[in-house]
């Protein structure tokens, strides 16, 4: 498959009245045509940051200080400000997390759909709100003709969050980014919007940047999981080697967290204890080591590098060094590794 | 829509009635008489010029009849000023201060409107730095103050524009300058806080988002979202004028209600205080209920929502 | 991919797995109060003004010892004399003055006794014009000071009660308020100017009568949610008494409130201390306000600028000060609301 982002070494901070925060610590990943690569982590970990830096809207005291974005080969961070106004809307787009606040209040629908199509290809103001309801009702916003003059005061959450997407759609965008976009839904809205995803996927073709807190979602959606921890990636690989032969302690963690159709009754949830460390002045090692219950001495001194588990699956913790000492992972952990050799000899 | 509206001008003529009887009973409490100006009137002179104005009367009976006059559209009879009428008094006099009043109002307001939103794009550069310097020069320096100072240099000094004259349009340049500083100070300050709230906003994002230029972001949607806002100091901004007014008519010697105001008082002339006191309330209550119909016309979360029909 | 050699004592383990408990790493914590004193002090703006205010007040407090002479003293002989100051001769204040083309010593032309001199001169009765705004700032403050009590005094009581009882209570009294707030400010504080004798009390009284109402308002929003804050609601449960609800939960949680709308409300105060004095219905003679001296300033202004300079720029200087204090107070008990 052809590699049509590529993110490489992305270093970002962010001036502030107490010092700089390192929020993106050397971030690399790339992305195929038409898959799906979801970003999980704890909140402040830095995801949404990642992948506002690839559509460069990062707040005003933000400095990509290092690290490249290759699209299609191509720099954005060397691109002028005309030409990245080009690619937003148009070859990449995103979804907010907010659908509550993510549309203009004064502005009907119609109109906000059909805009990336005026900026972008020129169309007549009639085609753009014709394919504008067309998307519109792609999205399952019932009636759209006559809902195209409403604002968005009169849409429920769910439906603005189609809408939003929608917006996002319009101009069959080559890679289309959601960063939480059902966070604030409640249960089945966010199925519903997930499989709308889907759905568009396979109509268009997009690459999606699926960006979440919560696994359970992921499972559903992505090809590939990166897990993020403090500015960097910890592990990454397809969603069968992270959810069922986890290698960082920090996904341990967080798969823990999570419940799952296996959890029974007694085996209760274990969420990962302690904070995230301060990003105004990072630790020298590894950034898990103060909450890692299998924390070495050469974490407190050394970042540890990305060891690989396979072709696609790779992971930055020591305990994957030949001379680390075996650990036994969580109850919870051991099951998916049974259940990842079943996987495995199933194939 | 029609319903709020209705029960706003009966609100509005409920207030006038409070505010008029209220004035009525506080000038009837006045010590001594009206005419203790001219103190060469006789006991027997005196007595006839009351029976003329009807201050002979029971308070009460006064009362009924200001009231009831005030129904009429009349406002009593001006003890100074020849004994003209009030409402003739006013009808003379309102051009020259709705011109200069209306004139510092939209001055001010457009250009509030640039400085503030000029600043909140450029936020925190030296832009920004002026345009709070400028609103806050606007706010703080009082416009009798700054009305002097351009009459000294412009005026009376450099001779650019007449001391204190009231023709043509050349004359209402200075007065309008003096009285435009405090709604520019004001509506700047306000629309910079608006933008950079807008701004900041999700919203903002997702046109960014779509790939508008930062100035299509500004002009498709920030301008908008944060305009809608400024419609709710209208009101406050044109209290702050007529307030300004008065002394600034005073000083460029502008025959205006603010300058007939001021005269009033200082001549006790109580049925034109009266009469001006109601005027002005009415003239503000009214601004601030056609204030509250346009926020409710521009902005489409209240206007198709479920506000405006309580 | 090439392993790095690491030597085999590092991968001890540290034996994290009792420490559940992480601390907390980041800058030390600051209670609210000191917060709020840092962010202000770290904002030169506001500094500069809170110390520009300060020697302001400072002048007001002390001025019987430090105005050089008696505000009222007149001395027909020594009238409209320009600033001079001591035997320096720098232009505008040596006591020249320009008089028909020329430029005369104005001081020896009504021959002053000898070392006379007025550092910003004096006005139409010989009055010393230093002494006189030093004595005018100081009431123009008096006045801004009491009627910003008087306002806090109705205000707050008002606003609580009418936040903390809800329902009829609260109805009533904001019908109250918005029947006082829809008449102008200014036509209520005339009305009242003429009414009541003029002097100090009344322009205070005239200020406030209006003022309070938009302290009122801020007070009852802010009660309405702190009402329903957990240790409020604890509080009550627990039977404490009204009063003491109010001045131990209450009054210190509305404090960021009442002090940013108190530095609005002083600017407001002296405006209209100005204002009324400005048109005559102020301050009554001789007493001297910064709208009396503007006043008079004004009159004489074509012929003799600086009379009307000085109390301009004083009144200015206050106003533009206490109006950024007040921003940066607002930011300082609100970081959301500035960067
Ligand atoms: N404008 C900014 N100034 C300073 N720090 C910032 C700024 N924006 C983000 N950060 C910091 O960058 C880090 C990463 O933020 P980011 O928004 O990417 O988190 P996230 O992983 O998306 O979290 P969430 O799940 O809550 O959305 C956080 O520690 C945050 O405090
Ligand atoms: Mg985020």
């Amino acid at each position: 498959m052809d590699k049509i982002l590529e993110v490489k070494d992305l270093h970002v901070n962010f001036a502030t009245y107490n010092g700089t925060v390192q929020a993106i610590r050397g971030v690399n990943f790339d992305l195929s045509a038409g898959e799906t690569l979801a970003i999980v982590g704890e909140s402040g970990s830095g995801k949404s940051i990642t992948v506002r830096s690839i559509l460069q809207l990062l707040a005003k005291n933000a400095d990509i200080n290092k690290g490249t974005i290759l699209y299609h080969g191509e720099d954005l961070l060397k691109k002028s400000k005309k030409e990245m106004d080009n690619i937003r809307g148009n070859k990449i787009s995103m979804i907010f997390q907010d659908p509550m606040t993510s549309l203009d209040p004064t502005m009907t629908i119609g109109k906000q759909v059909a805009e990336p199509l005026l900026i972008h290809n020129k169309v007549s103001k009639k085609e753009a709100l014709g394919r504008a309801e067309e998307v519109l009702r792609l999205v399952g916003i019932p009636n759209p003709k006559e809902r195209m003059n409403d604002y968005p005061h009169q849409f429920s959450g769910g439906q603005r969050q189609r809408i939003v997407i929608a917006i996002a759609i319009v101009d069959y965008p080559e890679i289309l980014i959601a960063d939480e976009p059902t966070t604030a839904l409640d249960v089945t809205v966010q199925a519903q919007i997930i499989d709308l995803l889907k759905e568009l996927q396979q109509k268009i073709g997009t690459a999606i940047i699926f960006i979440t807190h919560d696994l359970g979602v992921v499972a559903g959606i992505a090809d590939r999981v990166a897990v993020m921890y403090a500015g960097k990636f910890v592990e990454y690989g397809s969603v069968d080697e992270v959810f069922y032969n986890p290698q960082h302690p920090y996904t341990w963690g967080l798969l823990d967290s999570m419940p799952t159709l296996d959890t029974s009754e007694d085996d209760h949830l274990n969420s990962i204890p302690g904070t995230p460390p301060n990003l105004l002045d990072p630790p020298k090692g590894d950034a898990f080591a103060p909450r890692n219950e299998y924390a070495m001495q050469i974490d407190l001194e050394e970042q540890p590098p990305f060891f690989k588990i396979s072709k696609t699956h790779y992971a930055a913790t020591w305990l994957l060094h030949p001379d680390a000492p075996k650990v036994t992972p969580p109850k919870g952990i051991q099951k998916r590794f049974e259940k990842f050799k079943k996987l495995g000899d199933s194939k | 829509m029609a319903k709020y509206i209705l029960k706003r001008i009966l609100y509005l003529f409920l207030t006038l009635f409070i505010i008029a009887s209220i004035t009525f009973f506080l000038m009837k409490m006045l010590p001594g008489t009206p005419f203790s100006n001219q103190n060469r009137l006789s006991p027997d002179q005196l007595a006839i010029v009351k029976a003329q104005y009807g201050l002979d009367q029971p308070i009460f009976i006064q009362y009924i009849r200001y009231i009831g006059g005030l129904f009429q559209g009349n406002l009593g009879t001006s003890f100074q000023f020849n004994n003209e009428p009030v409402t003739q008094l006013i009808g003379q006099r309102l051009a020259p201060s709705m011109q200069i009043g209306a004139q510092a109002m939209v001055l001010g307001t457009i250009l509030g409107i640039l400085l503030g939103a000029v600043a909140a794009i450029r936020k925190n550069s030296w832009v920004d730095t002026l345009a709070t310097f400028v609103s806050i020069l606007g706010i703080s320096i009082p416009s009798f103050v700054l009305a002097v100072l351009l009459q000294f240099y412009l005026a009376y000094k450099w001779h650019i524009y007449p001391v204190a004259l009231w023709d043509n349009f050349q004359s209402s340049v200075l007065p309008t300058i003096a009285l435009a500083a405090l709604p520019l100070g004001n509506v700047a300050r306000f629309m910079r806080t608006e933008m950079v709230d807008v701004l900041s906003s999700d919203y903002i994002e997702l046109a960014k988002s779509k790939g508008n230029s930062e100035w299509q972001v500004v002009i498709k949607h920030a301008l908008r979202n944060s305009l809608i806002p400024i419609v709710t100091i209208i009101g406050p901004m044109a209290v702050s004028t007529m307030t300004g007014s008065m002394v600034v008519e005073n000083i460029f010697s502008i025959p205006g209600i603010g300058e007939q105001f001021v005269k009033s008082i200082t001549t006790n002339d109580y049925p034109t205080i009266m009469g001006l006191t109601i005027f002005y309330s009415f003239l503000l209550i009214l601004v601030f209920l056609v204030v509250d119909i346009l926020y409710v016309l521009i902005d489409p979360r209240i206007r198709l929502g479920n506000g405006g029909n309580d | 991919m090439e392993i790095p050699q690491i030597p085999k004592d590092k991968f001890k383990f540290l034996n994290n797995a009792g420490n559940k408990e992480q601390e907390k790493i980041g800058t030390p914590a600051l209670t609210y109060m000191q917060d709020v004193r840092r962010r202000l002090f770290k904002n030169k703006v506001a500094v500069v003004c809170l110390t520009l205010l300060t020697i302001i007040v400072f002048i007001s407090v002390f001025a019987p010892i430090i105005a050089p002479y008696n505000p009222n003293a007149q001395h027909a002989t020594l009238s409209n004399l320009p600033p001079k100051l001591g035997n320096l001769n720098i232009p505008g204040f040596n006591g020249y003055q320009n008089m028909g083309g020329k430029m005369v010593d104005a001081y020896a032309q009504v021959h002053a006794p000898k070392g006379t001199h007025y550092l910003l001169g004096t006005d139409y009765l010989g009055r010393d014009l230093l002494s006189r705004i030093i004595y005018g700032t100081r009431l123009s403050l008096i006045v801004a000071v009491l009627a910003t009590l008087v306002d806090l005094l109705i205000g707050i009581p008002y606003g609580i009660v009418s936040g903390w009882k809800g329902g009829m209570t609260d109805n009533v009294m904001q019908r109250i308020v918005e029947i006082v707030s829809s008449v102008p400010n200014l036509i209520v504080v005339i009305l009242m100017m003429i009414i009541l004798k003029p002097g100090l009390i009344s322009i205070v009284l005239a200020i406030a009568i209006t003022d309070w109402v938009t302290m009122a308002r801020l007070i009852r929003a802010q009660t309405f949610q702190l009402k329903e804050q957990e240790y409020v609601l604890a509080a009550r449960t627990l039977g404490e008494s009204s009063t003491k609800i109010a001045t131990k939960h209450l009054i210190p949680n509305l404090s960021s409130t009442i002090i940013i709308q108190t530095m609005f409300t002083i600017p407001n105060a002296i405006f209209f201390e100005a204002f009324l004095s400005f048109i005559g219905i102020g301050i009554p003679a001789p007493n001297a306000s910064l709208g009396t001296l503007l006043s008079d300033g004004q009159k004489a202004f074509r012929f003799l600028p600086y009379q009307m300079w000085a109390p301009a720029i004083i009144l200015s200087i206050i106003m533009i000060a206490t109006n950024l204090l007040g921003d940066g107070l607002r930011d300082a008990f609100d970081p959301q609301s500035s960067d």
